[in-house]
C-alpha cells in the first residue's frame, strides 16, 4: 500500500518562546464603560477619541456574535486583558530597548530585516509600539511613518481623524466595535503624491501577555501617484487559555496610487484571530494584497476592497494552512463601483491532521459599474479525512456590462502531473515534492526573498510516498 | 383571512454573510387554505418504456401536490412534470432510486406571469442508484427550486442540467444541494440561463462530500448571460468536503454577449437583438434535447417559440 505524502505541521518552536511578564500596566479583564474610561486616560486620549470609545463599546453591546463561521465559544471577553502596557517606551534605537523585549525581536529577524531590507520598521509589544522608525531617506522624502498614538494627537492629529474607522465602521461587525472600544498601538503611514518608496515598510505585533487582546489600529493613505509595500507580520507563544486579536488595517489608495499589502500572519493555537482589513481605491488605484495565513486557533480574515474609482484594481494572493486544532476561516471580498474596475484572487488551502479551512469570498458588482471584469480562482489541497475544506463563495452580479468568472478544485495531486513529470526523468518522490512545494508558491513569489524563505520554513514537506 | 405564515426554504448548508442576502430565502405563504391536490405514489418495477406525464396545475390562490416514487432495484422510470399555475403551488417531489435503479424526473415550468412555484425535490440513492433531474424554467411566473439528494449508496449518482430563462420583474431562486455520503458517488451540475429585463436569479448549488466518501466527483458548472438593463445574477457556488480523497470542480461564468460572438452573428447578418434571444433560447434547448421525451421536446419548444418567437 503506498503510504501517504505527510506535509510536518509548522514549526513553531522560535515563536513559542515567552517572555517573563514585566508589565508595566495590565488592565483588568472584562468590557465596561469605567475599563474603557481608565484606558482613555491611561492613553491620554482627546475627547473625541474618548467619546468614539465609549459610543463604540454601546455599539459592541447591541450587537449580536455572527451566525455564520467558526464557533467563537471558546472566547470570553470577561477574561481578556484588552490593554497591557509593557515596561517600556516607544523607542527608535534597538539599544534602548529593554533587553527581553529586544531578544524576541532578535530572535524573529526584525533589526536584521531592518537593516538589510526595509525602509522603516514598527515593533509592537502587546498594546503599545517598543520601536518605531523610519529611514532617513524615507522621511525625506515626506513619507510619515509613525505609530498611531503620536500620529492622532500631533501635526497629523487632524488627517487621522478625517479617516479613522470611517472606512471599517464599529457598526460593521461586532469585532469592529470591540477595536473602536479598545485599540491600541498600530501605525500611521502616509506617502505625499508622486513618491514611490522602493523598499518596504514593516509593522511586526507581537503579543506576549497571557490572556490579553491586541487590537493595533494600522491606517495608511498613499496619495496620489505614490507607490508603497507594507509587510505586517505577527506571532505569540501559545498558552492554555485563549487570546484575542481584533485589529484593524484601514488603506487609502489614492488617484493613480499602488499599495501592495502583505501579511505572514503567524499567531499561536490558542489565538482567535478576528482582524478587519479593508482598502477603498480611487481613480486608476490598484490595491494588492498577499496573504499566508498560518496560526491562530480561530481565523476570520477577509480583506475587503471597494474599487470606488473608475480603472480601480484589486489583487488578492493567498495562502492558508491549518493544522490540528485550527479552524481558519479566509478569503476576500471586493465590491465593484467605479467603471472598468477589476479584481483578481487566487488562493490556496492546505489541511491536515483536523484542521478545517474554509475559503469564503464575495464579488459585488454595483449597477453603475460598467466594463467590470472579475476572477476567483481557489484550489484546496486536503492530505486526511480528518481535516475539513469548504469553499463558499458568493458573486453578486447587478449589470449586464460585467465579465465574471470563477473556479474552484478541491482534491489531491492530479496522477497526469506526476505522470507528465516522471516521463521527463523525475523520479515519483520528486515528482510529487516538486507539485505540492509548488502548491503554495501563488504567495512566496509574490514576497520579497526574506519573507519567502520564512515562509516556505513555515512549511516543511516531507514527501513520502503518494498523496490520495 | 387565513393567517399568511412563513415558509423558509432553500438554505443554504453553510451560511456565509448575511448581507449577501442568499443563506436562505422566506416567502409569506398561507397554509390554512391550501388545496390538497392529491398525491401521486408508484413503486417502479421493472424498465418503463412511457413516462409518467403529470400535468400539475394550481387550484384556487394556494395548492399543493405531492409526488413520491419509488424504483425498485434495476428498474428505471421517466417523470414529466408540467407546472402550470396562475397563483401559488408547491409541488413536493420524493424519489428513491433503489440499488441500480435509475429515475429520470424532468420539471418544465410553464406558469403565469404573477404565479409562484414552489418545486421542492427531495432524492435518495442507494448502491448504483441513479437521479437524473432535467429542469426548464421558461414560465413567466416566480420560480422556487429547493432539492436534495443524498447519494446513499456506493456507485450511486447525481445529474442536474437546468435552463432557465427569466424576464421582466421574474424571481428564479433556485436551491441543489447534493450529499456524497457512499463511495465512488459522482455528481454532475450544469445550469445555463438567461436574464432580461429586470429578472432576478439566485443559484446555489452545493456539493457537500461527507467523511467515507471516498473516490468520489462532484463537478458544477453555471452559465449565465446577462441580457436586461436592471437585472440582478447571483451565484453560491459551495463545495464542502470532510474526504480527502476525492474531487470536486466547480466554475462559474457571467456576463453579457461578448463582442468576439457579436462579431460572429453580425458577420452573419444577425444583429444583437436576435443573437441574444438565439443565445437565450439555446441554453433552454440544449436541456430539452436531453430530456429524450420527443412529446416533452416538443412543449419546450413551443413554449420557446411563445416567448422568443422562432
Amino acid at each position: 500500500m503506498n503510504e501517504k505524502t505527510r506535509v510536518e505541521d509548522i514549526d513553531r518552536s522560535v515563536y513559542d518562546i515567552r517572555d517573563e511578564e514585566h508589565d508595566a500596566y495590565r488592565m483588568e479583564a472584562g468590557l465596561t464603560p469605567e475599563i474603557i474610561d481608565k484606558l482613555s486616560k491611561e492613553k491620554n486620549d482627546p475627547v473625541w477619541m474618548q467619546q468614539f470609545r465609549l459610543q463604540s463599546l454601546q455599539i459592541y453591546n447591541e450587537m449580536k456574535t455572527p451566525d455564520w463561521g467558526p464557533s467563537l465559544e471558546g472566547l470570553d471577553m470577561e477574561h481578556i486583558a484588552t490593554y497591557v502596557r509593557p515596561n517600556s517606551k516607544m523607542q527608535n534605537d534597538w539599544k534602548n530597548v529593554p533587553q527581553d523585549i529586544k531578544d524576541t525581536f532578535e530572535r524573529l529577524g526584525i533589526p536584521q530585516a531592518e537593516r538589510k531590507s526595509l525602509a522603516g520598521v514598527g515593533a509592537q509589544y502587546d498594546s503599545e509600539l517598543v520601536y518605531h522608525n523610519v529611514r532617513r531617506e524615507v522621511a525625506e522624502q515626506g513619507v510619515v511613518y509613525t505609530d498611531m498614538e503620536s500620529a492622532m494627537k500631533g501635526e497629523y492629529a487632524d488627517m487621522v481623524r478625517k479617516y479613522f474607522m470611517k472606512l471599517v465602521t464599529p457598526r460593521d461587525h461586532k469585532f469592529a466595535a470591540l477595536h473602536g472600544a479598545v485599540w491600541s498601538g498600530g501605525s500611521f503611514v502616509y506617502v505625499p503624491k508622486g513618491v514611490q518608496v522602493s523598499i518596504p515598510l514593516q509593522s511586526y505585533f507581537r503579543l506576549n501577555a497571557k490572556g490579553a487582546g491586541q487590537f493595533e489600529h494600522t491606517l495608511i493613505i498613499v496619495d496620489e501617484g505614490a507607490s508603497l509595500h507594507f509587510i505586517e507580520g505577527c506571532s505569540a507563544p501559545k498558552y492554555n487559555v485563549a487570546n484575542l486579536h481584533a485589529g484593524c488595517v484601514e488603506l487609502y489608495v489614492k488617484k493613480g496610487a499602488k499599495l501592495r499589502y502583505s501579511t505572514i500572519e503567524n499567531w499561536s493555537k490558542n489565538m482567535y484571530n478576528l482582524n478587519t482589513k479593508r482598502a477603498l481605491v480611487e481613480e486608476d488605484g490598484v490595491i494588492e494584497w498577499v496573504s499566508g495565513s498560518f496560526g491562530s486557533h480561530v481565523g476570520c480574515l477577509y480583506p475587503m476592497s471597494v474599487l470606488k474609482g473608475d480603472r480601480s484594481r484589486m489583487e488578492f494572493t493567498g495562502v492558508t494552512f491549518a493544522g490540528a486544532g485550527q479552524n481558519l476561516d479566509t478569503g476576500a471580498k471586493v465590491v465593484h463601483i467605479g467603471k472598468d474596475t477589476s479584481s483578481f484572487m487566487n488562493t490556496r488551502s492546505i489541511s491536515k491532521s483536523g484542521g478545517i479551512s474554509t475559503f469564503r469570498s464575495s464579488v459585488v458588482v454595483e449597477k453603475g459599474a460598467g466594463g467590470a471584469k472579475s476572477s476567483v480562482s481557489c484550489q484546496s489541497l486536503m492530505l486526511d479525512s480528518e481535516s475539513r475544506s469548504d469553499t463558499i463563495p458568493a458573486m453578486d452580479i447587478r449589470t449586464r456590462d460585467a465579465s465574471i468568472g470563477h473556479e474552484a478544485k478541491i482534491g489531491s495531486i492530479s496522477n497526469d502531473a506526476i505522470f507528465y513529470l516522471m516521463s521527463r526523468g523525475m523520479t515519483e518522490e520528486d515528482a510529487r515534492a516538486l507539485i505540492v512545494s509548488g502548491f503554495a508558491d501563488n504567495v512566496s513569489k509574490e514576497l520579497p526573498v526574506e519573507y519567502a524563505v520564512e515562509m516556505n520554513n513555515l512549511i516543511r514537506l516531507e514527501m513520502k510516498g503518494s498523496i490520495g | 383571512m387565513a393567517e399568511k405564515k412563513q415558509m423558509i426554504l432553500n438554505r443554504l448548508p453553510a451560511p456565509t454573510w448575511n448581507w449577501l442576502r442568499v443563506n436562505r430565502t422566506v416567502l409569506d405563504w398561507e397554509n390554512e387554505n391550501e388545496i390538497d391536490l392529491g398525491a401521486v405514489v408508484r413503486s417502479v418495477q421493472g424498465k418503463e418504456n412511457e413516462p409518467l406525464r403529470l400535468e400539475i396545475r394550481g387550484e384556487g390562490e394556494y395548492s399543493r401536490k405531492d409526488v413520491d416514487v419509488a424504483a425498485e432495484p434495476d428498474s428505471a422510470v421517466t417523470i414529466i412534470e408540467t407546472f402550470g399555475a396562475e397563483q401559488n403551488l408547491l409541488v413536493r417531489t420524493h424519489l428513491t432510486a433503489r440499488r441500480n435503479a435509475t429515475i429520470r424526473l424532468v420539471q418544465i415550468q410553464n406558469t403565469q406571469e404573477g404565479s409562484r412555484l414552489v418545486s421542492a425535490v427531495e432524492g435518495e440513492c442507494e448502491e448504483g442508484g441513479r437521479i437524473e433531474l432535467y429542469q426548464v424554467l421558461a414560465g413567466k411566473g416566480d420560480v422556487y427550486g429547493d432539492n436534495k439528494i443524498e447519494l446513499n449508496g456506493d456507485g450511486a449518482s447525481f445529474e442536474a442540467e437546468t435552463g432557465y430563462l427569466a424576464r421582466k420583474q421574474q424571481k428564479v431562486d433556485i436551491n441543489l444541494v447534493v450529499n456524497h455520503r457512499g463511495k465512488r458517488t459522482e455528481c454532475e451540475i450544469n445550469a445555463a440561463g438567461a436574464l432580461m429585463d429586470a429578472a432576478s436569479k439566485i443559484f446555489r448549488g452545493t456539493i457537500d462530500f461527507k467523511r467515507g466518501a471516498s473516490d468520489s466527483v462532484g463537478n458544477e458548472k453555471e452559465t449565465v448571460l446577462m441580457l436586461g438593463d436592471d437585472v440582478n445574477n447571483r451565484t453560491v457556488p459551495l463545495i464542502l468536503c470532510a474526504e480527502e480523497n476525492v474531487v470536486g470542480n466547480h466554475g462559474a461564468s457571467i456576463g453579457q454577449l461578448d463582442d468576439e460572438t457579436l462579431f460572429y452573428f453580425e458577420s452573419r447578418g444577425i444583429g444583437r437583438d436576435v443573437a441574444e434571444k438565439l443565445l437565450a433560447r439555446a441554453s433552454i434547448e440544449r436541456v430539452a434535447r436531453l430530456i429524450g421525451d420527443e412529446e416533452a421536446e416538443g412543449a419546450v419548444m413551443n413554449l420557446l417559440d411563445e416567448e422568443l418567437g422562432r
